[in-house]
């Protein structure tokens, strides 16, 4: 203003904007009214005040300068970072070298791949193509990167993909193309396929293999992660991209680019030094540490830069990998076994131990080269686990669950305690008693049962835990050394296998066993506790008669009043049990007579709550069988209690509780039978998994209880639920068909019984396919069908299957039985609806009469016989007595746990019982 | 933050500044470190420029003998200022490509609305820092290194040799002129 050569800014001249600036910092120090007043006294134009009492206003507001710019730099640097080649549309249809580009893959740190072929078709077969965007290779790196692909295509490796050409195309686009994997990333594999930790250190091992040849030819991968390490469906692993990330990287800084992935590069990549086999090593690990935990060492939801990464894996693994553990393990170990903690940790120890050696920072820290890593993962496997035997045994657990209620569940690291334990019991225990030569022979023997479970020698054909007790047991057999050490073995090995669920064998090695003792002069206590494992055995396959004889030759030699102990009390319980099972009713009560009668000495047992609450629970199932529901919940309630209190017998509670929501449900009492069958499903859920047969048997149970009450779309969500969960799997045993039998169940009382037939004859389809077979499911499923197929109207073939139903049901449980009676009444309103009047009159007296007898007077059952009866009278013409039958049904049935299933029955009654006021 | 000696006073930095190759290299270097951390994590990784430059300042390594760098000050100021130039270049090409005819207006686009205009702000800001670059250089320094690259105040002080008072009073003293200037 002043000054012609004094530069103005904004209107006002350079050396008052000092002035201004000055005076600003004074003013600020100032109180508002001050202010004001200072201003008023300087000497400064209108316009440079004017400025100045903006500036003083603006500091109580908004600034853009307060605000960060990220959001807005990643809008503008992502579209900074799109350049003509990061558009797929323009590669497709062009042609590299000999190749032409046909559809995308996908996108890589480096550029994108392409589905490509031969521009001249000469060669179908179809490879990937990868475009190096432009801008990204110096002519340098592009002379190394050609000269390197040159030892790279000579490479010849099972799990390294084929490099098969690569170059510069006319635009000086730079490309490569290799071998079309068709696999998906590491982890996701492991994760899809629920693999076991031993089977995600052999994918990683293949890694090894392929970067360690690689290493040989002095080629370093240098981008190392999962989604460079991809597998087929047949677990094969191939590695891409070799070599390429490092010829890129490996520049003066002038153009250094950093294409590796920073959560699985090593940290001397990260800085740009140079690149060693160790730095592979590096990345190795970082897969290994996300194989093993489930995230990568670095976390990609935290904002930490990189020097904060570095920080970060240097710390211990432990933790990350144990919480893993627990995610992977926890629902299936459970707190079944009390060791599995203090292994688990071991386990974490040692393998945490490598990775952590694998993540160091400083080279000379980590392993040199990949020989170590594999050296040490491959002890780590040796000490840790069978491989590939935590599959087999679910599948072994799933089949045992099929023939038996009681499957043992073991973990995998359990069993291996087991053995470990057992055999070394074996050892020591028997070592005091025996001589040098026989302790010799259990040092052999042991050993020798390792050395079949070296997973090194047995690399190509890992060996199960019920193949090693298998060939153990062999080799007790044929071995004819100290016949006592010999059976105890045997006995060992039995148990093993039965707990595995391979009963067959288990029942090989004990009778085997039991063989044996008989030349030994054994004291009884000894053989009655291995008659009674045989027992269990047995029972488990359903083959209740050898059953019951063991459990007779165990109080034999132990009888309950000469022996009072607890071989001689499980072995009664068990009897009874057995027996109860097979319907022999009085010998069962007088067992268990005798058995009350000792109350008080069993209570003076070490194990008396386990005892005591298996005595309730067979009693309450023997007051089941006789129909007295109320009396059976009171044992029930006692015998809970005690088997909360029962360790180490994971399955006794659950037993309890569905003998408790059979009793409910069979009651009539459904919104009890359903709250605790969700407890049930809980209860296997957890400890034994989602989709284990247990926890879906239990869901199965639920839903018929939900369907009681009458929620019946609840119920038909649980039963797809279960036939989408088991489709696929190998269990093949009665829950489909159940599930199938249920939601036809559902959808016939919500009236669509189109659908309801198309699911009972997937049901029909499967049963026979069970060993052995269940009449009642086969038969019920028949009486549905009729059912449906009477609604329909299709008289005739309903007809015949009533007639299949109650033959199959005679045939079985002849006709006293409760439940022949049952299916009469069903088969009945096919008659009444026809005005067979005769020929259900010659049915429903009788049929009413069981009824009463074996549910009561008061029973649903019942209520549904007299209903019909009242029906049969209004078609006879006898109004009268059938308004006071139907009234008495109405009382039976118009309560809350029937009503809402039972309302057409309810509403027929109803009608009757109107009828006669008319 | 090392010796007075080895911090560059205003007027020498202000000529390391006009060093174009250095500028350069670093335009290229912050680009691709972006594109890289783009293409890694497409979606969980917010892209900071904090991170870049601090990346870029790992990989450049300005402590090294045959570094072109001065010192930490001239690698920082020169990366905050290529920072504002690739944001401000970018902002510009996607301003004038919405002005032309042929590109579909996604005026509907609310999200693209507000970009719009954070563009328009941000070009606003560099021409009133070029301004202001002829009254105090050393304020858009620091508007550099406190906006377009996310250091704190306490970096900064220690960057510029100066105490934290200072800083805070500069930051004030510059916030109040640019919301004086930009209304």
């Amino acid at each position: 203003m002043n000054d012609k050569t004094n530069k103005q800014i904004k209107g006002i001249a350079a050396n008052e904007w000092k002035q201004l600036l000055a005076l600003f910092d004074v003013l600020t120090q100032l109180p508002a009214v001050e202010q004001v007043q200072r201003l008023s006294q300087e000497q400064l134009s209108q316009t440079a005040k004017n400025l100045l009492q903006k500036m003083l206003a603006s500091q109580h507001q908004p600034h853009v300068l307060d605000t960060t710019i990220d959001p807005l730099v990643e809008t503008l640097l992502g579209e900074d970072a799109i350049c003509v080649h990061a558009n797929p549309a323009n590669i497709i249809g062009r042609t590299f070298g000999a190749w032409k580009a046909v559809s995308a893959l996908g996108l890589g740190g480096m550029g994108q791949v392409f589905v490509a072929e031969r521009a001249d078709g000469q060669f179908e077969k179809q490879v990937a193509l990868k475009i190096i965007k432009s801008g990204q290779f110096s002519a340098h790196s592009q002379q190394r990167f050609m000269d390197e692909m040159r030892t790279l295509a000579q490479f010849e490796h099972p799990h390294i993909a084929h490099l098969i050409d690569g170059g510069s195309s006319e635009e000086g686009i730079t490309y490569f193309v290799m071998e079309l994997v068709d696999g998906v990333p590491i982890v996701a594999y492991a994760n899809a396929k629920r693999l076991p930790l031993a089977e995600r250190i052999k994918l990683l091992l293949q890694v090894i293999d392929a970067v360690e040849y690689a290493h040989q030819s002095l080629i370093i991968h240098g981008d190392i992660k999962p989604a460079n390490i991809l597998v087929n469906e047949s677990g094969q692993v191939k590695l891409v991209d070799f070599g390429i990330a490092r010829s890129l990287g490996d520049e003066s800084t002038d153009n250094y680019l950093p294409q590796f992935s920073p959560s699985y590069s090593a940290p001397e990549q990260v800085q740009g030094q140079v690149l060693t086999t160790a730095s592979d090593v590096f990345g190795l690990c970082a897969v290994l540490y996300e194989l093993c935990t489930g995230s990568s060492p670095r976390n990609s939801e935290s904002k930490t830069t990189q020097l904060e990464f570095i920080a970060h894996i240097s710390a211990p693994i432990t933790a990350a990998y144990i919480t893993f553990l627990y995610n992977q393990r926890h629902h299936q170990l459970g707190t079944l076994l009390p060791s599995y903690k203090t292994y688990d940790q071991a386990l974490s120890q040692e393998l945490g131990a490598i990775i952590d050696k694998g993540l160091q920072i400083a080279v000379p820290k980590r392993y040199k080269n990949t020989t170590e890593l594999r050296r040490d993962l491959l002890l780590f496997l040796e000490g840790a686990a069978v491989p590939s035997f935590a599959t087999s045994w679910l599948y072994r657990c799933k089949k045992s669950v099929l023939k038996h209620k009681w499957p043992v569940v073991l973990s995998m690291f359990g069993l291996l305690v087991l053995i470990g334990v057992t055999l070394v019991a074996i050892k020591q225990a028997q070592l005091a008693q025996l001589e040098a030569n026989k302790a010799n022979w259990a040092n052999q023997f042991l050993l020798s049962i390792f050395d079949h479970a070296d997973p090194v020698k047995n690399q190509q054909n890992p060996i199960t835990v019920n193949q090693l007790t298998a060939q153990a047991a062999e080799q007790i057999m044929e071995d004819d050394s100290e016949l006592l050490l010999k059976t105890t073995s045997l006995g060992m090995l039995s148990q093993i296998q039965y707990k595995l669920g391979e009963v067959e064998s288990a029942e090989r090695l004990i009778t085997e066993q039991i063989n044996l003792l008989q030349k030994l002069p054994v004291d009884d206590t000894q053989l009655a506790a291995v008659h009674i494992k045989a027992g269990n055995i047995m029972e488990a396959q359903d083959k209740l008669v050898e059953a019951i004889d063991h459990y007779r030759q165990a109080l034999q030699l132990v009888p309950i009043t000469a022996h009072f102990t607890e071989s001689s009390v499980r072995a009664s319980l068990a009897l009874a049990n057995s027996l109860l099972r097979l319907n022999e009713l009085d010998e069962t009560r007088q067992l268990m007579t005798t058995l009350v009668g000792k109350t008080v000495q069993i209570e003076a047992l070490p194990a008396a709550d386990s005892v005591l609450s298996t005595l309730y629970a067979v009693k309450a199932n023997l007051l089941l069988s006789a129909q007295q529901f109320e009396a059976a919940i009171a044992q029930l309630q006692e015998a809970k209690v005690m088997a909360l209190r029962v360790a180490g017998e994971p399955l006794l509670y659950p037993h309890i509780l569905s003998l408790e929501s059979d009793a409910y449900y069979e009651s009539g009492q459904l919104i009890q039978a359903a709250e605790i069958d969700r407890e049930l499903v809980e209860y296997f859920s957890h400890h034994f998994g989602e989709d284990h047969p247990e926890t879906i048997d239990k869901l199965g149970r639920l839903a018929v209880s939900l369907a009681g009450m009458g929620d019946l779309q609840a119920a038909i969500t649980i039963n797809q639920k279960i036939i989408a969960n088991l489709k696929g799997t190998e269990i093949k045993g009665h829950q489909i068909p159940a599930a199938y039998l249920n939601m036809g169940t559902a959808y016939q009382a919500l009236g669509d019984d189109k659908t309801a037939i198309e699911n009972y004859t997937q049901a029909q389809k499967l049963w026979p396919q069970l060993k052995p077979r269940i009449v009642i499911y086969e038969a019920t499923t028949e009486v549905r069908i009729a059912q449906s197929l009477l609604n329909l109207k299709q008289y005739d073939e309903a007809q015949k299957y009533f007639a299949s139903a109650l033959a199959r049901i005679e045939k079985e449980y002849g006709v006293d039985h409760g439940l022949f009676a049952r299916f009469q009444i069903m088969y009945v309103p096919l008659l009444l609806e026809l005005g067979r009047a005769e020929e259900a009159n010659a049915i429903i007296p009788a049929a009413y009469q069981r009824m009463v007898i074996v549910y009561g007077e008061h029973s649903k059952n019942a209520a549904v016989a007299k209903l019909r009866w009242a029906q049969l009278n209004v078609l006879l013409n006898h109004p009268e007595v059938a308004a006071e039958q139907a009234a008495s049904v109405i009382e039976v049935l118009d309560v809350d746990a029937y009503r809402k299933r039972n309302q057409e029955l309810i509403d027929l009654a109803q009608q009757i019982s109107q009828m006669a006021d008319q | 933050m090392g010796s007075v000696t080895n911090v560059l006073n205003s007027e020498t930095l202000q000529a390391a500044l006009q060093d174009k190759k250095l500028q350069s290299m670093l335009y290229q270097e912050l680009r691709i470190i972006a594109r890289a951390k783009l293409n890694a994590h497409a979606k969980n990784n917010d892209l900071n420029t904090t991170a870049l430059v601090h990346e870029a300042f790992l990989k450049l390594n300005p402590k090294s003998a045959d570094s072109q760098w001065s010192d930490r000050r001239h690698f920082y100021a020169t990366a905050a200022l290529t920072m504002r130039h690739i944001l401000v270049d970018q902002a510009r090409r996607r301003l004038t490509e919405k002005r032309a005819p042929e590109q579909p207006m996604d005026n509907h686009n609310e999200a693209a609305i507000e970009v719009q205009h954070q563009c328009q702000e941000l070009v606003a800001l560099d021409e009133a820092l070029e301004q202001l670059k002829q009254l105090d250089a050393s304020l858009v320094e620091l508007v550099n290194l406190r906006y377009f690259v996310g250091l704190n105040m306490t970096e900064i002080a220690g960057l510029m040799g100066v105490s934290k008072r200072t800083i805070d009073r500069q930051w004030l003293k510059v916030k109040a002129i640019l919301a004086a200037w930009l209304k």
